[in-house]
């Protein structure tokens, strides 16, 4: 594997984890506004 | 690893304050529990953000902070995709999760499941293989807390791994599965943020051109995607992944428990989230090469190299998301493991006409024994029962095609399953130690749906689902 | 399997660092090992001397050392990444300026014919699973 997707690959998956724990507060908001937690 | 990097005192003290806190929430979020219902599925109610973030935190178990690393230094790039692919696991559980909510709305257990739709003899060999893995990862998360606990701290093995099962017990007996998902919750918050924290150090440190450099100096078959072992290894990580969510309670009891119409939504969207994370916490066991840094063993490769970026502040840090991330499967196991004696065993041999507030009863009981038996098997610490749950891949990838079939064809019958299971598991067994491990599932998988197909060419079972929804 | 392996090695330590003919040599072990993954993990006794860096050569004299690894106070390593070939290893102690014995690792990666047949069946059986759970899933929503 070259230098290049070697560095996409990682920092792509270092991106998309940051953005998991802002989606999954998002929904939690939601679901909290929808009183649908439970 | 020889240096510790926090002293015990401090490790102690992050134990009790997050012991503390999550037994108090919860005792806090059980306090409504009434029926089993409550207790064993959360009111089977479970809305879409916490059951996305349950079904991923439990899928970030140690071995995705630990393993992921070993792989990555072992197979290299191959290791770290292979490893991200089990997301695969519950990605395609999504359409099956709505299946057995439809086909069982008051269902409780994979196990019920099995015995309705194949019987007692496929029943009997599905349990076994179901405890079997069961008790092998329970067994491996509380030696993996021990071991990492005590490396990072000098806290000394035995302390650190009662310590975390206690915690664990405590809250899932308080709260239920409710206590599950919701420590769930605010633990995957804290998983993400720490590894993401972590990797991001090492990349702005180190450096993403040092490190391919250094790999493709001293290692280069890691860079290599023509690598024959990581090849091999591949797809039997995706059908060992597959195998695990496919059969497994801990699932299974999520699919009831979540809101009708939540199931295929959170499984998906908690496999596309699941999906970096491997390379993530994967690739800073490439950081070896640069900071030249070796490891006694492949699996102490990921903590050695995080204390080596972070010091002292990083192994706190690692301690925190790690201390998590068996947190959030070891309670989850306890609570599946738990339905499955309660409704299994206990209910379908010991006492069939147990009344809902007995078997309430012993689910509870149930937690504290399966919590002492792992807390038993894990005191001599024998590394080799922790590789046992290496040696169930074969196990339970032998149980992906009856299970399928099961849920979808009417075809398949009770006997063509238990021996598609048997004899996939042996087979899957013979190529483990002829091959290597990295083989074993997929052998399973592949003799277990030959067999399951012949079983249909030669009996039609014409099975009727409505059977599934029977009371006992 | 491992257990009783694991039980060797332990057994052979112990009776090895007993005896007095393991003084000089037979420091590094095991003195000739094969690898069809590239990785494999080197012991020694840290007992016996101050080895502090891990030396390794393609040919036996050590004519040119291609690869210096650090090890300080670490009994154990374990290496990975190596492509096919034979590779020799030896300990050196920087305050003594002594060596160890050569140990000899060779790495024969499995062949690429069987890796993609297995990568096959793996693909095969995943379109199939893949296949059934889309078809099916499609018919029970209509």
């Amino acid at each position: 594997m070259s230098q290049f997707w070697f560095e996409i690959l990682v920092m792509g998956a270092v991106g998309l984890a940051a953005l998991a724990p802002i989606v999954l507060i998002i929904l939690a908001l939601i679901d909290w506004h929808k009183e649908q937690l439970w | 690893m020889d240096s510790v990097a926090i002293s015990a005192e401090l490790a102690l003290s992050i134990l009790v304050i997050f012991g503390v806190i999550w037994i108090a929430f919860g005792w806090w979020l059980g306090r409504n529990n009434r029926t089993i219902d409550d207790f064993m599925l959360a009111g089977r109610n479970v809305g879409f953000a916490f059951a996305s973030a349950t079904a991923m935190a439990t899928w970030i178990t140690s071995n995705t902070t630990l393993v992921a690393p070993q792989l990555t230094y072992q197979f290299g790039i191959w290791g770290m995709i292979g490893y991200s692919l089990a997301a695969l696991g519950l990605i395609l559980f999504a359409p099956m999760a709505k299946r057995i909510k439809a086909l069982m709305p008051h269902g409780y257990t994979c196990g019920d499941f099995i015995r309705k739709r194949y019987g007692f003899g496929a029943w009997i060999v599905f349990l076994i293989v179901s405890l079997c893995y069961a008790f092998g990862w329970l067994v491996s998360l509380g030696m993996a807390g021990g071991i990492l606990l005590s490396s990072l701290s000098g806290l000394e093995y035995f302390w650190g791994m009662s310590a975390i099962l206690v915690i664990c017990i405590a809250y899932t007996l308080l709260g239920g599965l409710k206590a599950v998902i919701a420590t769930d919750f605010v633990q995957t918050i804290i998983i993400l943020a720490g590894v993401v924290l972590i990797a991001w150090i090492g990349i702005s440190d180190i450096g993403l051109e040092t490190i391919y450099t250094s790999v493709n100096e001293k290692s280069p078959q890691l860079l290599d995607l023509l690598f024959p072992a990581a090849i091999m290894f591949l797809f039997n990580n995706i059908f060992f992944g597959i195998g695990e969510i496919f059969h497994s309670n801990v699932w299974w009891s999520r699919a009831f428990a979540f809101k009708k119409d939540v199931g295929q939504k959170a499984f998906l969207t908690s496999g596309l989230l699941w999906l970096p994370i491997p390379i993530v916490t994967g690739f800073i066991a490439l950081a070896a090469f640069s900071l030249d840094v070796y490891p006694a063993s492949a699996d102490m490769i990921g903590p050695l190299i995080a204390a080596q970026i972070l010091g002292k502040v990083g192994a706190v840090f690692v301690f925190i998301v790690v201390f998590s991330a068996l947190a959030s499967s070891l309670d989850s196991l306890l609570a599946a493991t738990s339905d499955l004696l309660t409704k299994d065993i206990y209910k379908g041999l010991v006492r069939k006409q147990a009344t809902d507030l007995e078997l309430f009863r012993f689910s509870k009981m149930a937690i504290l024994i399966i919590g002492l038996v792992t807390w038993v098997l894990c005191i001599p610490k024998l590394t080799t029962l922790g590789s046992l749950l290496n040696f169930t891949g074969a196990f339970v990838a032998s149980t992906i095609f009856p299970i399928v079939f099961g849920l979808y064809f009417k075809r398949l019958n009770g006997v063509a399953a238990a021996l598609a299971m048997a004899i996939g598991t042996l087979c899957g067994l013979v190529g483990y130690f002829t091959i290597g491990f990295y083989v074993a599932a997929l052998i399973a998988c592949a003799v277990s749906l030959i067999i399951c197909l012949v079983g249909m060419a030669l009996v039609n079972q014409r099975y009727s689902w409505q059977q599934l929804q029977s009371e006992d | 399997m491992k257990l009783l392996q694991s039980l060797c090695v332990i057994l052979l330590l112990f009776t090895s660092s007993l005896s007095k003919a393991a003084d000089s040599a037979g420091a590094l072990m095991p003195s000739e090992q094969s690898s069809s993954e590239g990785y494999y993990t080197l012991r020694w006794d840290y007992s016996r001397a101050n080895f502090s860096i891990l030396q390794m050569s393609r040919d036996q004299s050590f004519a040119a050392i291609e690869q210096t690894y650090p090890v300080p106070s670490m009994q154990q390593v374990t290496l990975s990444g190596y492509r096919d070939g034979q590779y020799f290893f030896r300990l050196f102690d920087e305050q003594s300026n002594r060596y160890s014995n050569v140990v000899a690792v060779t790495v024969q990666h499995r062949s690429l014919n069987t890796a993609f047949q297995l990568f096959a069946l793996g693909l095969v059986l995943f379109i199939i699973l893949l296949s059934i759970l889309l078809s099916q899933s499609r018919r029970r929503d209509r």
